[in-house]
Protein backbone atom coordinates (compact mmCIF):
# COMPACT_ATOMS: atom_id res chain seq x y z
CA UNK A 1 0.00 0.00 0.00
CA UNK A 2 2.77 2.38 1.19
CA UNK A 3 4.53 1.52 -2.56
CA UNK A 4 1.17 2.96 -4.22
CA UNK A 5 1.31 5.65 -2.07
CA UNK A 6 4.69 6.60 -3.23
CA UNK A 7 3.97 5.99 -6.97
CA UNK A 8 0.86 8.58 -6.49
CA UNK A 9 3.17 10.85 -5.23
CA UNK A 10 6.10 10.87 -7.32
CA UNK A 11 3.12 11.19 -10.19
CA UNK A 12 1.85 14.07 -8.81
CA UNK A 13 5.09 15.56 -8.26
CA UNK A 14 5.56 14.98 -12.31
CA UNK A 15 2.16 17.04 -12.89
CA UNK A 16 2.91 19.56 -10.71
CA UNK A 17 6.43 19.69 -12.53
CA UNK A 18 4.67 20.21 -16.23
CA UNK A 19 1.85 22.27 -14.85
CA UNK A 20 3.97 24.93 -13.44
CA UNK A 21 7.04 24.55 -15.90
CA UNK A 22 5.91 26.12 -19.10
CA UNK A 23 9.05 24.25 -21.03
CA UNK A 24 8.03 20.55 -20.62
CA UNK A 25 4.54 21.53 -20.73
CA UNK A 26 5.16 23.00 -24.02
CA UNK A 27 7.32 19.64 -25.41
CA UNK A 28 4.70 17.16 -23.27
CA UNK A 29 1.05 18.99 -24.22
CA UNK A 30 1.36 21.78 -26.83
CA UNK A 31 3.95 19.93 -28.94
CA UNK A 32 2.31 16.53 -29.49
CA UNK A 33 -0.86 18.52 -30.43
CA UNK A 34 0.56 21.36 -33.03
CA UNK A 35 3.49 19.21 -34.51
CA UNK A 36 0.93 16.25 -35.32
CA UNK A 37 -1.85 18.26 -37.15
CA UNK A 38 1.44 20.51 -38.65
CA UNK A 39 3.31 17.84 -40.11
CA UNK A 40 0.44 15.92 -41.48
CA UNK A 41 -1.37 18.76 -43.41
CA UNK A 42 1.97 18.63 -45.05
CA UNK A 43 1.60 15.63 -46.69
CA UNK A 44 -2.50 16.15 -46.75
CA UNK A 45 -2.70 16.38 -50.64
CA UNK A 46 -1.18 12.82 -50.49
CA UNK A 47 -0.45 12.54 -53.81
CA UNK A 48 1.24 15.24 -56.73
CA UNK A 49 -0.69 16.10 -59.71
CA UNK A 50 -0.56 18.63 -62.40
CA UNK A 51 3.64 18.45 -62.77
CA UNK A 52 4.63 21.07 -64.68
CA UNK A 53 6.14 19.97 -67.96
CA UNK A 54 7.09 22.02 -70.98
CA UNK A 55 6.65 20.42 -75.00
CA UNK A 56 8.45 21.57 -77.80
CA UNK A 57 6.60 20.46 -80.59
CA UNK A 58 8.67 20.56 -84.52
CA UNK A 59 5.92 18.79 -86.29
CA UNK A 60 2.88 21.38 -85.31
CA UNK A 61 0.55 18.99 -86.84
CA UNK A 62 -2.95 17.76 -85.66
CA UNK A 63 -0.98 14.73 -84.69
CA UNK A 64 0.88 16.14 -82.39
CA UNK A 65 -1.38 18.57 -81.41
CA UNK A 66 -3.90 16.04 -80.47
CA UNK A 67 -0.88 13.95 -78.77
CA UNK A 68 0.35 17.61 -76.28
CA UNK A 69 -3.81 17.41 -75.71
CA UNK A 70 -3.99 14.23 -74.18
CA UNK A 71 -0.35 14.58 -72.14
CA UNK A 72 -2.61 17.45 -70.82
CA UNK A 73 -5.51 15.44 -69.81
CA UNK A 74 -3.28 12.86 -67.44
CA UNK A 75 -4.07 13.88 -64.17
CA UNK A 76 -0.41 14.14 -63.03
CA UNK A 77 0.85 15.86 -66.00
CA UNK A 78 0.44 20.12 -66.62
CA UNK A 79 1.10 21.03 -69.97
CA UNK A 80 2.74 24.89 -68.34
CA UNK A 81 4.74 26.13 -71.79
CA UNK A 82 4.48 25.45 -75.19
CA UNK A 83 8.00 26.40 -76.38
CA UNK A 84 8.76 27.81 -79.35
CA UNK A 85 12.87 27.34 -79.42
CA UNK A 86 14.60 24.76 -78.69
CA UNK A 87 16.91 26.92 -76.73
CA UNK A 88 14.57 27.79 -73.91
CA UNK A 89 14.55 24.28 -72.83
CA UNK A 90 17.45 24.78 -70.50
CA UNK A 91 16.50 27.83 -69.10
CA UNK A 92 12.98 26.47 -68.04
CA UNK A 93 14.65 23.13 -66.80
CA UNK A 94 17.36 24.87 -64.44
CA UNK A 95 14.89 27.41 -63.48
CA UNK A 96 12.74 24.45 -62.07
CA UNK A 97 9.71 25.86 -63.90
CA UNK A 98 9.21 22.47 -65.87
CA UNK A 99 10.18 19.56 -64.06
CA UNK A 100 10.47 18.12 -67.58
CA UNK A 101 10.44 18.91 -71.49
CA UNK A 102 9.05 16.79 -74.17
CA UNK A 103 10.11 16.83 -77.94
CA UNK A 104 7.96 16.30 -80.80
CA UNK A 105 9.99 15.76 -83.74
CA UNK A 106 9.18 17.44 -87.19
CA UNK A 107 8.07 14.39 -88.80
CA UNK A 108 5.66 13.09 -85.98
CA UNK A 109 2.61 12.95 -87.97
CA UNK A 110 3.96 11.85 -91.55
CA UNK A 111 5.71 8.64 -90.15
CA UNK A 112 2.82 7.56 -87.90
CA UNK A 113 0.93 7.94 -90.99
CA UNK A 114 3.12 5.55 -92.90
CA UNK A 115 3.52 3.32 -90.09
CA UNK A 116 7.23 4.05 -89.32
CA UNK A 117 8.01 4.27 -85.78
CA UNK A 118 8.48 7.71 -84.00
CA UNK A 119 10.92 8.52 -80.93
CA UNK A 120 9.14 11.10 -78.92
CA UNK A 121 12.06 12.81 -76.42
CA UNK A 122 11.63 13.52 -72.99
CA UNK A 123 14.27 15.23 -70.80
CA UNK A 124 13.24 14.78 -67.23
CA UNK A 125 15.08 16.28 -64.12
CA UNK A 126 15.58 13.19 -62.19
CA UNK A 127 17.36 14.61 -59.05
CA UNK A 128 13.86 14.89 -56.96
CA UNK A 129 12.85 11.17 -57.75
CA UNK A 130 9.02 11.70 -56.90
CA UNK A 131 8.40 13.65 -59.74
CA UNK A 132 10.56 11.82 -62.79
CA UNK A 133 9.00 8.96 -61.77
CA UNK A 134 5.17 9.99 -61.71
CA UNK A 135 6.35 11.72 -64.63
CA UNK A 136 7.99 9.41 -66.59
CA UNK A 137 4.85 6.68 -65.61
CA UNK A 138 2.49 9.43 -66.69
CA UNK A 139 4.31 10.10 -70.13
CA UNK A 140 4.75 6.24 -70.69
CA UNK A 141 0.72 5.62 -69.97
CA UNK A 142 0.20 8.33 -72.65
CA UNK A 143 2.27 7.37 -75.42
CA UNK A 144 1.63 3.62 -75.07
CA UNK A 145 -2.03 4.36 -75.11
CA UNK A 146 -1.42 6.24 -78.79
CA UNK A 147 0.76 3.20 -79.87
CA UNK A 148 -1.95 0.94 -79.36
CA UNK A 149 -5.12 3.23 -81.11
CA UNK A 150 -2.30 3.47 -83.86
CA UNK A 151 -2.17 -0.08 -84.36
CA UNK A 152 -5.54 -0.48 -83.70
CA UNK A 153 -6.33 1.94 -86.78
CA UNK A 154 -3.74 0.19 -88.63
CA UNK A 155 -5.75 -3.24 -88.30
CA UNK A 156 -8.32 -1.88 -88.89
CA UNK A 157 -7.77 -0.78 -92.25
CA UNK A 158 -6.85 -4.40 -93.08
CA UNK A 159 -10.70 -5.31 -93.00
CA UNK A 160 -10.44 -6.48 -89.30
CA UNK A 161 -13.43 -5.39 -86.45
CA UNK A 162 -12.63 -3.25 -83.84
CA UNK A 163 -12.76 -6.03 -81.06
CA UNK A 164 -9.84 -7.98 -83.16
CA UNK A 165 -8.22 -5.29 -83.62
CA UNK A 166 -7.95 -4.48 -79.92
CA UNK A 167 -7.16 -7.91 -79.40
CA UNK A 168 -4.25 -7.91 -81.88
CA UNK A 169 -2.58 -4.47 -81.22
CA UNK A 170 -2.49 -5.38 -77.53
CA UNK A 171 -1.33 -9.59 -77.76
CA UNK A 172 0.27 -9.62 -74.53
CA UNK A 173 -1.45 -7.80 -71.39
CA UNK A 174 0.16 -7.07 -68.06
CA UNK A 175 -2.16 -7.38 -65.13
CA UNK A 176 -0.38 -5.20 -62.39
CA UNK A 177 -2.59 -5.05 -59.10
CA UNK A 178 -1.53 -2.42 -56.23
CA UNK A 179 -1.27 -3.94 -52.91
CA UNK A 180 -1.92 -2.02 -49.44
CA UNK A 181 -1.23 1.46 -50.60
CA UNK A 182 -3.37 0.95 -54.22
CA UNK A 183 -3.25 4.58 -54.77
CA UNK A 184 0.68 4.75 -54.60
CA UNK A 185 -0.20 7.58 -52.02
CA UNK A 186 2.91 9.55 -50.30
CA UNK A 187 0.50 10.44 -48.09
CA UNK A 188 -0.82 7.75 -46.77
CA UNK A 189 2.52 6.00 -46.59
CA UNK A 190 4.29 8.78 -44.81
CA UNK A 191 1.54 10.36 -42.50
CA UNK A 192 1.23 7.58 -40.06
CA UNK A 193 5.15 7.35 -39.68
CA UNK A 194 5.19 11.15 -38.97
CA UNK A 195 2.86 10.82 -35.95
CA UNK A 196 4.13 8.03 -34.39
CA UNK A 197 7.48 9.75 -34.71
CA UNK A 198 5.79 13.13 -33.06
CA UNK A 199 4.91 10.43 -30.22
CA UNK A 200 8.25 9.28 -29.54
CA UNK A 201 10.74 12.21 -30.38
CA UNK A 202 8.60 14.76 -27.91
CA UNK A 203 8.32 12.29 -25.28
CA UNK A 204 11.33 11.48 -25.68
CA UNK A 205 12.76 14.97 -25.52
CA UNK A 206 9.98 15.50 -22.75
CA UNK A 207 10.56 13.06 -20.07
CA UNK A 208 14.35 13.44 -20.67
CA UNK A 209 14.35 16.96 -19.60
CA UNK A 210 12.05 16.12 -16.74
CA UNK A 211 14.68 13.71 -15.72
CA UNK A 212 17.58 16.23 -16.47
CA UNK A 213 15.50 18.85 -14.57
CA UNK A 214 15.64 16.62 -11.14
CA UNK A 215 19.88 17.00 -11.52
CA UNK A 216 19.22 21.20 -12.37
CA UNK A 217 17.03 21.94 -9.57
CA UNK A 218 18.99 19.18 -7.22
CA UNK A 219 15.83 17.45 -6.74
CA UNK A 220 16.88 13.98 -7.55
CA UNK A 221 16.99 13.40 -3.03
CA UNK A 222 13.51 14.13 -2.75
CA UNK A 223 12.75 11.79 -5.38
CA UNK A 224 14.96 9.53 -3.55
CA UNK A 225 12.73 9.82 -0.03
CA UNK A 226 9.81 9.92 -2.48
CA UNK A 227 10.15 5.93 -3.53
CA UNK A 228 11.91 5.24 -0.15
CA UNK A 229 14.70 4.70 -1.86
CA UNK A 230 13.17 1.80 -4.22
CA UNK A 231 14.49 2.20 -7.90
CA UNK A 232 11.07 0.00 -9.14
CA UNK A 233 8.90 2.77 -7.95
CA UNK A 234 10.67 5.79 -8.99
CA UNK A 235 10.74 3.99 -12.23
CA UNK A 236 7.26 3.32 -11.98
CA UNK A 237 6.40 6.57 -10.59
CA UNK A 238 8.17 8.73 -13.46
CA UNK A 239 6.97 6.25 -16.14
CA UNK A 240 2.73 5.69 -15.32
CA UNK A 241 2.20 9.60 -16.06
CA UNK A 242 3.39 9.90 -19.69
CA UNK A 243 2.72 6.25 -20.75
CA UNK A 244 -1.16 7.35 -19.48
CA UNK A 245 -0.60 10.70 -21.60
CA UNK A 246 1.11 9.17 -24.59
CA UNK A 247 -1.53 6.07 -24.52
CA UNK A 248 -4.16 9.02 -24.67
CA UNK A 249 -2.07 11.14 -27.78
CA UNK A 250 -2.34 7.04 -29.48
CA UNK A 251 -6.11 6.62 -29.07
CA UNK A 252 -6.20 10.54 -30.59
CA UNK A 253 -4.26 9.79 -33.71
CA UNK A 254 -5.91 6.59 -34.00
CA UNK A 255 -8.98 7.68 -34.38
CA UNK A 256 -9.03 11.74 -35.11
CA UNK A 257 -5.94 12.22 -37.12
CA UNK A 258 -6.36 9.19 -39.23
CA UNK A 259 -9.90 10.32 -39.41
CA UNK A 260 -8.65 13.72 -40.41
CA UNK A 261 -6.02 13.02 -42.89
CA UNK A 262 -8.63 10.44 -44.48
CA UNK A 263 -6.46 7.18 -43.60
CA UNK A 264 -7.93 4.13 -43.44
CA UNK A 265 -6.42 2.41 -40.57
CA UNK A 266 -6.89 -1.82 -41.38
CA UNK A 267 -5.31 -3.63 -38.87
CA UNK A 268 -6.14 -4.44 -35.26
CA UNK A 269 -6.83 -1.41 -32.69
CA UNK A 270 -5.85 -3.92 -29.86
CA UNK A 271 -2.56 -4.87 -31.35
CA UNK A 272 -2.20 -0.87 -32.45
CA UNK A 273 -2.78 -0.14 -28.94
CA UNK A 274 -0.77 -3.07 -27.28
CA UNK A 275 2.28 -1.81 -29.56
CA UNK A 276 1.91 1.40 -28.36
CA UNK A 277 2.29 1.28 -24.66
CA UNK A 278 5.77 -0.85 -25.79
CA UNK A 279 6.86 1.96 -27.68
CA UNK A 280 5.82 4.21 -24.70
CA UNK A 281 7.59 2.13 -21.99
CA UNK A 282 10.45 1.69 -24.02
CA UNK A 283 11.35 5.19 -25.12
CA UNK A 284 10.06 6.44 -21.44
CA UNK A 285 13.25 4.08 -19.84
CA UNK A 286 16.07 5.48 -22.76
CA UNK A 287 14.69 9.00 -21.54
CA UNK A 288 15.20 8.38 -18.15
CA UNK A 289 18.56 7.04 -19.14
CA UNK A 290 19.50 9.58 -20.95
CA UNK A 291 18.13 12.69 -19.09
CA UNK A 292 19.74 11.42 -16.14
CA UNK A 293 22.89 12.10 -17.40
CA UNK A 294 22.27 15.67 -18.18
CA UNK A 295 22.78 18.55 -15.52
CA UNK A 296 20.69 20.84 -17.75
CA UNK A 297 17.64 20.45 -19.35
CA UNK A 298 18.57 22.13 -22.34
CA UNK A 299 21.40 19.70 -23.02
CA UNK A 300 19.33 16.90 -22.69
CA UNK A 301 17.26 18.76 -25.74
CA UNK A 302 19.61 19.49 -27.59
CA UNK A 303 20.99 15.94 -27.40
CA UNK A 304 17.78 14.27 -28.08
CA UNK A 305 16.45 16.73 -30.20
CA UNK A 306 19.82 15.67 -32.18
CA UNK A 307 18.44 11.76 -32.72
CA UNK A 308 15.12 13.22 -34.76
CA UNK A 309 16.44 13.00 -38.32
CA UNK A 310 18.96 9.84 -37.91
CA UNK A 311 15.96 7.93 -36.15
CA UNK A 312 13.33 8.11 -38.71
CA UNK A 313 16.60 7.24 -41.52
CA UNK A 314 17.32 4.63 -39.57
CA UNK A 315 13.84 3.06 -39.81
CA UNK A 316 14.27 2.67 -43.54
CA UNK A 317 10.65 4.68 -43.98
CA UNK A 318 12.32 7.08 -46.18
CA UNK A 319 13.75 5.11 -48.90
CA UNK B 1 19.03 36.28 -34.37
CA UNK B 2 16.78 34.02 -32.68
CA UNK B 3 19.32 33.70 -29.50
CA UNK B 4 19.56 37.83 -29.47
CA UNK B 5 15.50 38.21 -29.44
CA UNK B 6 14.90 35.28 -27.10
CA UNK B 7 16.75 35.86 -23.54
CA UNK B 8 15.97 32.18 -22.42
CA UNK B 9 18.65 29.61 -23.49
CA UNK B 10 16.24 26.65 -23.15
CA UNK B 11 13.40 28.42 -25.06
CA UNK B 12 15.33 29.65 -27.71
CA UNK B 13 16.38 26.27 -28.39
CA UNK B 14 12.76 25.15 -28.41
CA UNK B 15 11.96 27.55 -31.18
CA UNK B 16 15.26 26.85 -33.24
CA UNK B 17 14.21 23.33 -33.37
CA UNK B 18 10.35 24.61 -34.10
CA UNK B 19 12.05 26.56 -37.69
CA UNK B 20 14.70 24.05 -38.32
CA UNK B 21 13.54 20.47 -38.06
CA UNK B 22 10.81 21.44 -41.02
CA UNK B 23 13.19 23.25 -43.19
CA UNK B 24 14.20 19.83 -45.04
CA UNK B 25 10.76 18.84 -45.49
CA UNK B 26 10.10 21.89 -47.19
CA UNK B 27 13.02 22.17 -49.40
CA UNK B 28 10.88 19.79 -51.68
CA UNK B 29 13.55 17.28 -51.62
CA UNK B 30 11.03 14.71 -50.97
CA UNK B 31 7.82 16.05 -52.05
CA UNK B 32 6.88 18.79 -54.30
CA UNK B 33 6.10 21.95 -52.48
CA UNK B 34 3.25 22.52 -55.03
CA UNK B 35 1.49 19.73 -53.74
CA UNK B 36 1.48 20.98 -50.28
CA UNK B 37 -1.45 22.98 -48.98
CA UNK B 38 -0.51 26.88 -49.60
CA UNK B 39 -0.19 27.79 -46.08
CA UNK B 40 2.80 25.63 -45.98
CA UNK B 41 4.28 27.01 -49.40
CA UNK B 42 4.04 30.32 -47.35
CA UNK B 43 6.00 28.75 -44.57
CA UNK B 44 8.60 27.43 -46.78
CA UNK B 45 9.07 30.87 -48.60
CA UNK B 46 10.22 32.44 -44.81
CA UNK B 47 13.24 29.82 -44.19
CA UNK B 48 16.61 30.55 -46.11
CA UNK B 49 17.44 26.77 -46.15
CA UNK B 50 14.50 26.49 -49.15
CA UNK B 51 16.76 29.06 -51.26
CA UNK B 52 20.22 27.73 -50.14
CA UNK B 53 19.07 23.73 -51.49
CA UNK B 54 17.17 25.00 -54.29
CA UNK B 55 20.68 27.09 -55.66
CA UNK B 56 22.79 24.06 -53.88
CA UNK B 57 21.37 21.64 -56.10
CA UNK B 58 21.45 23.87 -59.41
CA UNK B 59 25.17 23.89 -58.59
CA UNK B 60 26.34 20.33 -57.79
CA UNK B 61 24.21 18.37 -60.14
CA UNK B 62 23.39 20.46 -63.19
CA UNK B 63 26.67 22.37 -62.73
CA UNK B 64 24.80 25.70 -63.48
CA UNK B 65 26.22 28.99 -63.71
CA UNK B 66 26.22 31.90 -61.14
CA UNK B 67 24.09 33.75 -63.84
CA UNK B 68 21.20 30.94 -62.74
CA UNK B 69 21.30 31.53 -59.19
CA UNK B 70 20.30 35.23 -59.34
CA UNK B 71 16.51 34.58 -57.46
CA UNK B 72 18.26 32.35 -54.50
CA UNK B 73 21.22 35.00 -53.79
CA UNK B 74 18.28 37.63 -54.17
CA UNK B 75 17.06 35.90 -51.55
CA UNK B 76 19.37 34.84 -49.35
CA UNK B 77 20.60 38.40 -49.37
CA UNK B 78 17.76 39.68 -48.16
CA UNK B 79 17.33 37.24 -45.49
CA UNK B 80 21.10 38.41 -44.48
CA UNK B 81 20.34 42.00 -44.28
CA UNK B 82 17.10 41.71 -42.87
CA UNK B 83 18.30 39.28 -39.76
CA UNK B 84 21.74 41.26 -39.61
CA UNK B 85 19.76 44.51 -38.92
CA UNK B 86 17.13 42.84 -36.66
CA UNK B 87 20.12 41.49 -34.34
CA UNK B 88 22.11 44.74 -34.03
CA UNK B 89 18.61 46.46 -32.86
CA UNK B 90 17.93 44.02 -30.73
CA UNK B 91 21.40 43.63 -29.05
CA UNK B 92 21.64 47.54 -28.96
CA UNK B 93 18.45 47.14 -26.91
CA UNK B 94 19.22 44.17 -24.79
CA UNK B 95 22.49 46.29 -23.83
CA UNK B 96 20.79 49.55 -23.23
CA UNK B 97 18.73 47.34 -21.13
CA UNK B 98 21.86 45.67 -19.51
CA UNK B 99 23.31 48.69 -18.59
CA UNK B 100 20.21 50.45 -16.87
CA UNK B 101 19.83 47.56 -14.26
CA UNK B 102 24.20 47.76 -14.11
CA UNK B 103 23.50 51.85 -13.18
CA UNK B 104 20.71 50.78 -11.01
Amino acid sequence: MNKFKSIIKIIKREVGWISSDLDLAAMLIAAPLFYSFFYGTMYMNKIETEVPIAVYDEDRSNDSYQFVKDLNANALINVKVILNNPDEMKEKLINEEVQGVIYIPKNFSSDLKYNRSVTVKTFLITHRFLHSNDLNKAINEVALHKGEQIRIQYFNSKSFSYEQAKELSTPLKDDTRMLFNPSESYGDFLIPAILVLVLQQTLFMGLGQSMAKENQTKKFIELKNLSANNSLITIAGKIIFYLTLYFAYSILFLSIHLSVFKIEFKGSYLAFLLMSVLLIISISSLALIIGSFFSKKVHALILISFTTFPLFFFTGYSS
Amino acid sequence: MLSSLIPKRLFATEVALFILTPAFIYSGLTFPLWAMPQIHQSIAKLIPFTYFLSGFINLYEMGTSLIYLKKEILVLSTFLIASFIITVISIKIRLKIHKENSDE
